[in-house]
Parts: structure tokens; C-alpha cells; sequence
């Protein structure tokens, strides 16, 4: 194995078709052990991703010190990448994770490929694994196992806002069903998001797989039992760390233990 | 795109539309609000930027140093002096790659005062985009919102609130003013009103800095001889962050009339003649 000594940078990119590119970040191994696998890191939707972003930035440069190669990317009409934001859907997005996969081999020269995945980040990485059978590990950060119950979480944090914070929603308006912490959810997403069921997956998504929750999301007792019976190599772990996708931005809030736990288990299969 | 000392800097250009006889069209800069990246909130910039740029104007949306994409900065300024240089340095890279020579600076919160901040020393602002500026808060803030919102009510009710909090709130007065308001707010407006800089100051209903305009800014600028650069929008039933998207979108419809009017620009092709919005793909490594 190659030990890498030079510092190198991130670097911006876009991808996949030019009529609807996905922006990225593509980190180079900086030093460290190099390693035969490359890291396509999954973000989760909507107010989420935007309350994620800092501890996914820290999650990348943590697993390129330790020699992987890391692509992070925004889905289809989420944050940099092309797309209007009405126009999210899940099959689309299931597809997107798919073209991140290849433009991390592209980039790293690494055939292997790990996914890691936030929230509904992991639930969309779970599926397109499952459907593509070539994902060598992955990793399940507080899923998002039945979208049923993610919609009905999504709908309760909107109806507290409503409720609690210093807002008045427009005349005639209620505001819950049709958006989540100000990003909107039209019937088309919500028809993709109730699809969602990471329970009834046809084949096991990967060979190696970590389930780290802090928040003992819905039906993730159900989802370890059933990895625990079809994936070699199965963990489950719960860490009591905060809810960094509920936090509000200012408080710039990174779960290290959270983030060292998935860092170490990473290097630890693609030794 | 990387630029700044270092290429310390990350940002994304969405690049203009060609137009027809806008030869000087300013560039236009988003800044950051407190620690959110650079698409903004509920990703506010992103649209924008491509709204702007389908209208012909070349739209930076960039991270500050330490937050989002951007390397921490090790030198040994203030935040402030260090976000002012940082934009000055995403003007002059707008300038290189796009040609731009004026420039409008667009932030929410924090990234309102570091627009005001910058527009104050560079002579190459041609206009400030402040979506709730931030400011001193008023006692009569707490009174108005105990008094006229029900979430102040149900906070406590629910116990998400202490009475003793609440109560606090209503007593409060500033002990030092003078440190709550280091700079003269109101002159400071005036000041790039008469250099020609156009002024668009955007509240939310529910804002603190709401209160600050109505009782502090408002009997200054009302009737003022430069009164006429100043643009004050107010988005009824809004919070800070703009969480609903009818909100948002009312500002958007704000920012890009705004926009429009100082550049002087025709009204918008229809949608479906739009090009879509074009953004550079960064070089490889």
C-alpha cells in the first residue's frame, strides 16, 4: 500500500449530464495509509441537509486522513447541483446516487466503494446498493427505514413550527401536508417518499454494513434483524449523540464520536 | 471555483444569459447568513443567483472562510475585517472572470452586515441587498411579539418556555446602548445613499430588526433628501429564517425587481424561453 504524504485539495466539481448536473466535492486521500475504496457520501433532504452540511464536511476530511478517497454530493434540485427545488424526486435521486458511484471511480481509480449515508441520504444509498449489487460496504447514519414514517415526522416538525415558532402561514393555508422547514413537498415527492421501505429490500444492499443511530429511528430494530440475517458482516451501534439534522445551523454542531465511530469502522473493513 | 489568498475560497458562479445592449451589467455577490452554506437559506441563494444570471447579471454565491466549503482562515483579523477583505476579494474575482465592475452584495442576517460592512469601503458597490439585517433588539420587540403572537403563549404552555424567561424578556432593557449600537446606523445608511449606492432593506413581520426600523430607522429615512435609494419591503407573517416557502418566494420576487430596477434590465423571457441556468464546471485536478 501507498502512503501518501502530500497535501492535497478539495475540489468543486460538477457531474453527470450537463442538462442536470450534480455539484460535488471531491476530496483527494490526504495522508494516511491509501486505501483500495472510495467514500460517496449521501446527504439527507431538505432542512436536514443544510443542518448537516458541517458535519459532513468534518466527515470527509476525517476518512481522507485516513487515506480513502471522499465524494460528497448534492442530489437533483438540492442544493448546488441543477434543478429547480419543486422538482426533487426519489427515483430520480436513486439514480443520482448511481452517477455519484461512477464519477468517485472515475475520479479515485478505486473499483471499490463505500456509501455512507444521513437520514433519508441512507435510505436512498441503501436502495440503489441493494439494486446495483456492487457496493462493497455501507453505512446507515440514523436511517429513514419506512418513508411513511418519515413523512409523518416531516409533518409533525412542520405543525410545531406552526405552532411554536414566529410565523403566520398565509390565509387558507396550513402549510403542513405541502412543505417541511421551508422546503416544499409536492405530491410527486411525497408519492416517492411513501415508496420508501427499506424493510422489503430484494437482496442484502451490501456485504458489509454499520447501522449507527443516535435517535432510535422507526423501524430500525427491524431493519438491523433483518441485515443481521442476509449481510456477512453486520453492526449495529446506537451512540447517544445530538440530532445534528435537527440542530439549527448557528449552533454549528459536529457529533465527533458519532463521526469517529463511522471513520473507524471504515478503515477498519478496507484495511 | 476556488479563489481568494490560498484559493482558500469556494464558491459557484451561475453565469449570465446573454442579453441584449446591457454592456456595464454589475456582478452579484451572495453572502453568508450566520453558518449556513453558501445556497442559503432554504437554499434562497441558489435561486436567485439563477434567477439573476437568467436575467444577464453574473451571480456569485461563495462560502466565508470557516463556514461551508471555505478553509478556516489563520490570520489574525476580527471575523468582521476578515469577511469584508474575503468579499472584496470575491468582487475582485467576479471582476477577472466575469467583467464585472460594479457590484450588488445580497445577504440574510449576518451576511446583511457584512454587505453593509463591505459597501462602505469599496467604492465598486453599486447596491446592498439587507434581508433582516441584524441589529440592536429592542425592548418593545418582546412586548409586540407577547402581544400579538400566540406562539409566545403556546411556548409557555407547552413548557417550552419558563415564565421567569418570558417575564425577563418583557423587562429587559439594554444596559449599554451604546455597545448594542457601536455605529451610527442611520447615518451609515445615509452615507451610501448619497454615494449612489441603492439600499433594499427586507423585514420579516416577526424579526427583531423589524422593530429596530419602525421605531429607530423609519422617522430617519422617511422624507429624507436620499430617501429615493432606499427600497423597505416587509414580508407579513414571516420569521427570521423565512421557514415557509410563500415567504420565500415573495422575497425572491423582491430581490429580483430590486435588482432589475437598479440595473435597468427589460422584464424576464418567459419561462420556457429561459436557457437553463449555465454554471461552470470546475477544472479537474
Amino acid at each position: 500500500m501507498d502512503v501518501i504524504t502530500a497535501r492535497r485539495e478539495r475540489v468543486p466539481i460538477y457531474f453527470g449530464s450537463a442538462e442536470s448536473a450534480l455539484f460535488g466535492c471531491y476530496h483527494p486521500p490526504s495522508t494516511g495509509t491509501a486505501r483500495d475504496c472510495a467514500v460517496v457520501l449521501c446527504h439527507p433532504f431538505g432542512q436536514e441537509y443544510i443542518r448537516a452540511h458541517r458535519s459532513f464536511l468534518q466527515l470527509a476530511k476525517r476518512l481522507t486522513g485516513r487515506g480513502f478517497p471522499v465524494l460528497r454530493f448534492d442530489f437533483f434540485a438540492c442544493g448546488d447541483s441543477a434543478g429547480e427545488t419543486e422538482e426533487g424526486r426519489v427515483e430520480r435521486w436513486a439514480d443520482d446516487v448511481g452517477t455519484a458511484i461512477e464519477e468517485a471511480r472515475s475520479r479515485s481509480g478505486r473499483e471499490r466503494i463505500c456509501l455512507v449515508g444521513l437520514r433519508l441520504g441512507a435510505a436512498l444509498a441503501a436502495t440503489a446498493a441493494a439494486a446495483r449489487g456492487d457496493v462493497d460496504s455501507l453505512v446507515l447514519w440514523d436511517p429513514v427505514v419506512r418513508g411513511v414514517d418519515y413523512l409523518a415526522e416531516l409533518e409533525s416538525l412542520q405543525a410545531e413550527l406552526l405552532r411554536f415558532e414566529y410565523v403566520n402561514p398565509p390565509e387558507g393555508q396550513t402549510g403542513v401536508a405541502e412543505e417541511a422547514l421551508g422546503f416544499p413537498l409536492t405530491p410527486e415527492l411525497r408519492r416517492g417518499l411513501r415508496g420508501i421501505d427499506l424493510l422489503s429490500l430484494g437482496r442484502a444492499p451490501a456485504r458489509r454494513v454499520l447501522v449507527v443511530e443516535s435517535g432510535r429511528p422507526a423501524g430500525v430494530e427491524q431493519l438491523a434483524g433483518r441485515l443481521a440475517r442476509t449481510v456477512p458482516h453486520f453492526e449495529h451501534r446506537h451512540l447517544p449523540e445530538r440530532k445534528v439534522w435537527l440542530a439549527e445551523p448557528f449552533r454549528g454542531i459536529v457529533p465527533h464520536p458519532l463521526i469517529e465511530a463511522v471513520v473507524a469502522w471504515t478503515a477498519q473493513v478496507h484495511s | 471555483m476556488r479563489f481568494g489568498e490560498g484559493r482558500a475560497l469556494i464558491g459557484v458562479l451561475a453565469e449570465p444569459a446573454p442579453v441584449w445592449g446591457d454592456d456595464e451589467l454589475p456582478g452579484v455577490i451572495f453572502l453568508n447568513g450566520g453558518l449556513v452554506h453558501r445556497v442559503g437559506t432554504s437554499r434562497l441563494h441558489v435561486t436567485l443567483a439563477r434567477r439573476l444570471a437568467a436575467r444577464g447579471l453574473p451571480a456569485l454565491r461563495f462560502d466565508l472562510s470557516g463556514i461551508g466549503d471555505s478553509e478556516p482562515s489563520a490570520d489574525a483579523l476580527s471575523p468582521a475585517r476578515r469577511w469584508t477583505a474575503e468579499t472584496r476579494r470575491a468582487m475582485d474575482f467576479l471582476e477577472a472572470e466575469a467583467g464585472a465592475t460594479r457590484f450588488l452584495l445580497i445577504g440574510h442576517c449576518s451576511g446583511a452586515a457584512v454587505s453593509y460592512q463591505t459597501a462602505a469601503e469599496d467604492a465598486r458597490v453599486a447596491g446592498i441587498g439587507l434581508l433582516n439585517p441584524p441589529g440592536p433588539v429592542l425592548p418593545r420587540h418582546f412586548l409586540r411579539t407577547f402581544a400579538s403572537h400566540p406562539s409566545s403563549w403556546r411556548r409557555l404552555f407547552a413548557r417550552r418556555a419558563r415564565l421567569g424567561d418570558q417575564l425577563g424578556r418583557l423587562l429587559w432593557r439594554p444596559r449599554t446602548p451604546a455597545r448594542e449600537a457601536p455605529h451610527d446606523a442611520l447615518g451609515g445608511l445615509r452615507a451610501l445613499a448619497e454615494r449612489g449606492i441603492g439600499l433594499l432593506l427586507v423585514y420579516s413581520e416577526w424579526d427583531p430588526g423589524y422593530d429596530y426600523y419602525q421605531h429607530v430607522l423609519r422617522r430617519g429615512v422617511e422624507g429624507a433628501a436620499w430617501s429615493g435609494r432606499v427600497r423597505i419591503e416587509v414580508v407579513p407573517g414571516a420569521d427570521h429564517v423565512l421557514s415557509l416557502v410563500s415567504h420565500q418566494k415573495r422575497v425572491v420576487g423582491i430581490v429580483e425587481d430590486w435588482a432589475a430596477r437598479i440595473c435597468g434590465l427589460r422584464e424576464p423571457e418567459p419561462a420556457s424561453k429561459r436557457p437553463l441556468p449555465a454554471e461552470p464546471v470546475a477544472e479537474a485536478p
